[in-house]
């Protein structure tokens, strides 16, 4: 009977130490306060912002050169004559 | 040698009970169902204020001893209630007894317990029916649908196997989940309603307040349905064997026109249109797309493609268990196997579900009580890739594969040269060829490069046909529990619970299976969905004198492990090889794989006090840490208080003789949300890789921040408040009961993404903002209208009513959602959640002079198309002559104002007939199928009502065609009444009656036929098969965007033929 009672508040005990059980960090993606603690995660966060700016050059002749005049229009299998 | 102990101890005993009866007299008996006339087994019969009696045996009988004094028989029953007969000097006694005249000692599982439902003081439905696995459905979900008050069922698709809509007392959250919390004995499973074996199930309690749903916390708001299962008593193996069998088919398909009926209507309008002026006869033709399709049809094939049934087959149900039951004084056990096999009525749908459960009940020692169960159950699924939209729009005059002449005539075109009989036909086949033959008129026409069909529209069979859409799920719960009598009255309790849901799925596409030259594609997915718990309780109960006190205090921790894989590969040297590791290329863009693990500890807490079961008071709290939340925000209170008051009990009114029972009820609580977007309370590093060079080039990884939402470290739960009343009422010796409950619940601290300033660089963060609003009530109806040996009909009705509306939206005073076809959906606070947005109409616009004549009249419009001959005629609600976007008014919502279901059973002797009524009233849809189905031209009642010409205005309601005039889904023209009301369920069954039954040596035997859907009635001016279907891919997975119907397959009906056997 004792040792029931024992055991009962034992297993109170390993329960409520569970703390661990909802100090989680999501497992899918890095929590930015987690990283860039040394040089390597510092290097991969570099190249995720250079990434970042691969769009704007891919894109930037859409507002420069495509509307200058060195540019020629025209869509493929379309029979309008170009830059018109 | 412990037996042998055990003995040896046992035999004073024995030898005091031989000295004890000498002094008594035996009385024998039977017992029999009133009703029925059915003997009853495990009656209890105790002599006197004796505590220990007898019970009765399979066939009715009984045999006790009582003392010379003793003078009153106490026969007793769970569903049967209590009966004393006086003994007298008979020796010998035949006892019918009625099935439970009262509620009273029915008890009820709350939640961590049980309570007897005279000590409820919440909103607790519970629904108990034998005979739910007779329902022709593959879930126990669709077999709910319309039993329990405010618990609104919605089967949103035909499929075999899916997955209805269900919500308990309205919406209340936006962006987190909002389905109810399943319980399936005492673990959270939430596809729980999906995979259990309707045969197991014992009862289905429903917790709809907060009060009562509060002691599950942080995941109550949306209500809780705890599942209880069959559990062995003691008793001899009883065996049972269920087996029915039967057939699907759709309950209404659309009157779809041939090719040829429609060609020969257009011949027929283009005379028609030659006697009306005000026709340009230079156009009056018949388009050569038209003229064409009629020589495919009429002369080419000599027959029409029903496209319809190229989808549709008669599926076969069947549904099979067998259990034993039974237990001696140590040991209790229930073991059953089902297998549930739905064919659905479409090629390439069905769902098989195969379960086992073995549950077991150990008295180790007097104190001690050790409880295992096991259910481990398969299921497949299969689905078809098109829906039943994609079939009927396609013209009559498409075959289904080529034949000599169709593939004669596509081979004309040189790029067409390897088509044979037998391949499958697409319109696209039939492009821009020369056609030449006979037309409805007997004139003979000839036309170069015509195209009769369109280009886009693939052949749907061919798509079915050659794609596979599998999923198989495994799943597994097993859970151990101790109960330990530490006191008398204080118990506790232990449960160690696991539940696996492991689930694969592929989805293949062989090689062309709709273009020539597509690729064989195979998505493989894996999930894995674990989910820990251990639960640990003590329950005390204690009844001084009048005062019933019970209390409750537990510590559960929970985890749940959530792996989701999909990979796509991409050219598979065969369609017969579907190994990923055959692919010749993997899809990396269509390949992603998430893994979240959620950690959740609770302690919980209830004391209820009952003061002669008259006054009535539970308070509960629960707290919740949950690993969803950040730091400082995990932990969250759920309390809840709810008193009762039993004033039937009242020396007032317990004199009244035809009241039996009236008890009111008001509780209030608090009850949360969890299911929010994960780590909405941190931000995270995405992957963003950086390519160097050019195509050969690598790729370096990268890390970088989302880019359009901010985290909010502060994100908590939201939390429901919700008050309810509630009144118990019965009459006339419980012939008639009556519930109500009203309620009025407020949900804040909804999730929502608010837009945030420009210079964080980001667009929107995630805030708890919004609040809803829940209002309702529920009525339930139970009646014993006649109550004769020999004839029985009871009746059980149930009705409820919810609004929602919405409180707050952050900063926002509405919300405008767009659907797939710019249909808008409004969200506006202090209105319903969902209300459709567009224009009103006024038939459609006769002519030109009408439109001339309003227009003289300053009516203007900024928009397109709004003054076309035989378009939408749009009303310019408010009155400045001018019809634009300010004219647009709520055209509905799809929220129903209520909805019902009624059940009757009629008992004749061994004959039993029960119907069940359900329906649902006052919601609007939008209908996506007029979209397809008018500008198809296959449906006959639009054909024929159509506008034509000015002298030939049809109706004056139905539009030319859908591109002229105005956009069709913008107006009411396709909001249309989602009500309905339908003969569901109807089950007529014979038993045997005891002579036949002794005569096969079974226990019981019965045979039944059960249907469903033998009627569905749908509200006069909708158009499609299936009111409750709606679309929910895409934008339409959102709450906020609700009410949406495309593609519905046709409602099913089923026939069933069953037995069910007792030995």
């Amino acid at each position: 009977m004792k040792n029931l009672i024992t055991l009962f508040f034992v297993s109170m005990f390993i329960l409520t130490s569970c703390k661990k059980n909802i100090d989680r960090l999501p497992l899918n993606n890095v929590a930015i306060e987690n990283y860039y603690k040394n040089t390597a995660e510092v290097q991969i966060g570099l190249n995720g912002c250079y990434a970042g700016l691969r769009p704007t050059l891919i894109e930037e002749w859409q507002m420069t050169e495509l509307r200058s005049d060195i540019a020629i229009m025209g869509s493929q299998g379309s029979s309008s004559v170009p830059n018109r | 040698m412990k037996q042998f102990k055990f003995l040896l101890f046992m035999l004073p005993l024995l030898l005091l009970a031989g000295i004890a009866c000498a002094q008594k007299k035996e009385i024998t008996g039977k017992v029999v169902d009133q009703a029925t006339g059915m003997p009853l087994s495990g009656v209890s019969v105790v002599a006197g204020k004796d505590k220990a009696g007898t019970t009765t045996k399979e066939d009715g009988t009984f045999t006790i001893s009582v003392g010379a004094n003793i003078k009153n028989l106490t026969f007793s029953s769970v569903s049967y209630g209590t009966q004393t007969v006086s003994i007298g000097a008979k020796t010998s006694f035949n006892v019918t007894l009625a099935a439970a005249a009262t509620t009273e000692g029915e008890v009820v599982v709350i939640g961590y317990g049980t309570q007897k439902r005279s000590n409820v003081s919440g909103a607790v439905s519970k629904y108990k029916n034998d005979r739910i696995d007779e329902t022709p459905v593959s879930r126990l979900d669709q077999a709910l649908q319309g039993k329990i008050a405010g618990v609104n069922v919605q089967n949103i698709s035909a499929e075999a196997g899916a997955e209805p809509k269900i919500s308990i007392r309205g919406t209340n959250s936006i962006n987190a989940g909002a389905a109810p919390l399943v319980v399936v004995d005492g673990q959270i499973t939430p596809d729980g309603l999906a995979f259990i074996n309707p045969s197991d199930v014992e009862s289905v309690e429903v917790l709809k307040d907060a009060a009562s749903a509060a002691i599950y916390g942080s995941r109550g708001s949306s209500g809780v349905i705890l599942i209880t299962t069959k559990k062995g008593v003691v008793d001899k193996p009883k065996y049972n064997f269920k087996y029915a069998i039967g057939f699907k088919n759709p309950y209404k398909l659309y009157d779809v026109m041939t090719t040829k009926e429609y060609v020969k209507l257009l011949f027929d309008e283009m005379a028609n249109k030659r006697t009306d002026s005000t026709v340009n006869q230079a156009t009056n033709t018949v388009s050569n797309g038209d003229r064409a399709s009629y020589i495919i049809e009429d002369q080419l094939r000599g027959a029409t493609t029903d496209w319809q049934h190229q989808s549709i087959r008669e599926g076969i149900f069947q549904n099979l268990s067998l259990s034993v039951s039974g237990g001696s004084k140590g040991v209790k056990y229930f073991i059953s196997t089902g297998y549930q096999g739905d064919e659905g009525m479409m090629n390439k749908s069905k769902y098989q579900k195969l379960n086992l459960r073995i549950k077991t009940d150990i008295d180790i020692s007097k104190r001690l009580k050790l409880s295992i169960n096991l259910n481990p159950s398969y299921a497949n699924k299969e689905s078809p890739s098109q829906n039943f939209t994609n079939f009927w729009r396609m013209p009559g005059w498409l075959p289904v594969v080529h034949n000599e002449a169709t593939a004669a005539l596509a081979r004309t075109n040189p790029l067409q040269s390897n088509i044979k009989a037998g391949d499958y036909a697409h319109q696209r086949h039939f492009s821009n060829l020369t056609y030449s033959g006979l037309m409805p008129d007997g004139s003979f026409w000839t036309g170069t490069g015509v195209s009769p069909g369109g280009s886009a529209q693939q052949n749907p069979r061919s798509d079915v046909d050659r794609s596979d859409i599998t999923s198989s799920e495994y799943r597994l719960q097993a859970a151990v529990e101790l109960n330990i009598n530490l006191a008398k009255g204080l118990n506790f309790k232990t449960l160690a619970s696991g539940y696996v849901n492991y689930s694969k799925g592929l989805s293949f596409q062989e090689r062309n299976y709709n273009t020539d030259g597509t690729v064989n594609t195979g998505v493989f997915t894996n999930n894995s969905n674990i989910y820990l718990l251990s639960e640990n309780t003590l329950n005390y109960t204690k009844t001084i004198r009048d005062h019933d006190i019970t209390a409750l205090f537990g510590v559960t921790t929970e985890r749940t492990d959530i792996v989701r894989e999909q990979t796509t590969g991409l050219d598979f040297p065969s369609d017969d090889i579907r190994t990923l590791s055959s692919a010749a290329q993997i899809d990396k863009s269509r390949s992603t794989g998430t893994k979240t693990i959620i950690g959740l500890n609770s302690y919980l807490g209830r004391i209820t006090y009952a003061y002669k079961s008259k006054y009535l008071f539970s308070v509960s709290e629960r707290a919740d840490g949950s690993s969803y939340f950040g730091p400082g925000n995990k932990w969250g209170s759920f309390p809840s208080v709810s008193v009762g008051w039993a004033a039937g009990k009242e020396k007032l009114l317990s004199n009244i003789k035809w009241l039996t029972n009236l008890k009111f009820r008001g509780s209030y609580g608090a009850t949360g949300n969890n299911r929010i977007t994960e780590n909405a309370w941190i931000d995270l590093l995405y992957g963003s890789n950086y390519p160097y060079g050019g195509s050969s080039g690598s790729s370096n990884p990268g890390l970088i921040t989302s880019s359009s939402i901010l985290s909010n470290p502060d994100i908590t739960w939201e939390r429901t408040f919700q008050t309810n009343f509630g009144v118990d009422l019965s009459l006339f010796k419980n012939r008639i009961g009556i519930t109500l409950d009203v309620y009025n619940s407020k949900t804040e601290k909804l999730l929502l993404q608010q837009a945030i300033m420009g210079f964080t660089g980001l667009q929107q963060y995630w805030n708890n903002l919004g609040s809803l609003r829940n209002k309702g009530f529920e009525i339930e109806l139970n009646t014993k209208n006649i109550q004769r040996k020999n004839f029985k009909w009871t009746t059980s009705a149930n009705l409820s009513a919810n609004k929602t509306k919405i409180i707050e939206l952050g900063s926002e005073a509405y919300l405008l959602n767009q659907g797939e076809r710019a249909e808008v959906y409004r969200n506006q606070v202090g209105r319903p959640l969902v209300e459709y947005l567009g224009f009103q109409t006024d038939g459609v616009w006769l002519s030109q002079a009408q439109i001339d004549a309003a227009r003289a009249a300053g009516l203007t419009s900024t928009l397109s198309a709004v003054f076309t001959p035989g378009g939408l005629k749009l009303v310019d609600t408010n009155g400045d002559n001018k019809i634009d976007n300010n004219d647009r008014v709520v055209l509905g919502n799809p929220n129903p104002d209520f909805i019902w279901g009624l059940t009757n059973n009629v008992g004749y002797k061994g004959f039993e007939l029960s119907f069940f009524l359900q329906g649902s009233h006052g919601g609007k849809l939008v209908n996506g199928d007029p979209n397809y189905n008018e500008s198809g031209r296959s449906i006959r009642t639009y054909n024929t009502n159509r506008w034509v010409s000015a002298g030939f205005p049809g109706d004056g309601k139905t539009p030319v065609t859908r591109g002229t005039g105005f956009n069709w889904m913008l107006t009411d023209y396709v909001i249309e009444d989602a009500s309905y009301w339908s003969l569901r369920e109807v089950n007529l069954s014979y038993s045997l009656n005891a002579k036949m039954i002794k005569r096969i040596r079974l226990n019981g035997a019965r045979v039944y036929l059960s249907a469903q859907n033998l009627y569905f009635h749908s509200a006069s001016n909708y158009r499609s098969l299936n009111p409750e279907g709606r679309f929910k891919n895409g934008p339409y997975s959102s709450v906020l965007i609700d009410g949406y119907q495309r593609g519905s397959f046709p409602i099913p009906r089923t026939f069933l033929i069953g037995v069910d056997l007792n030995f």
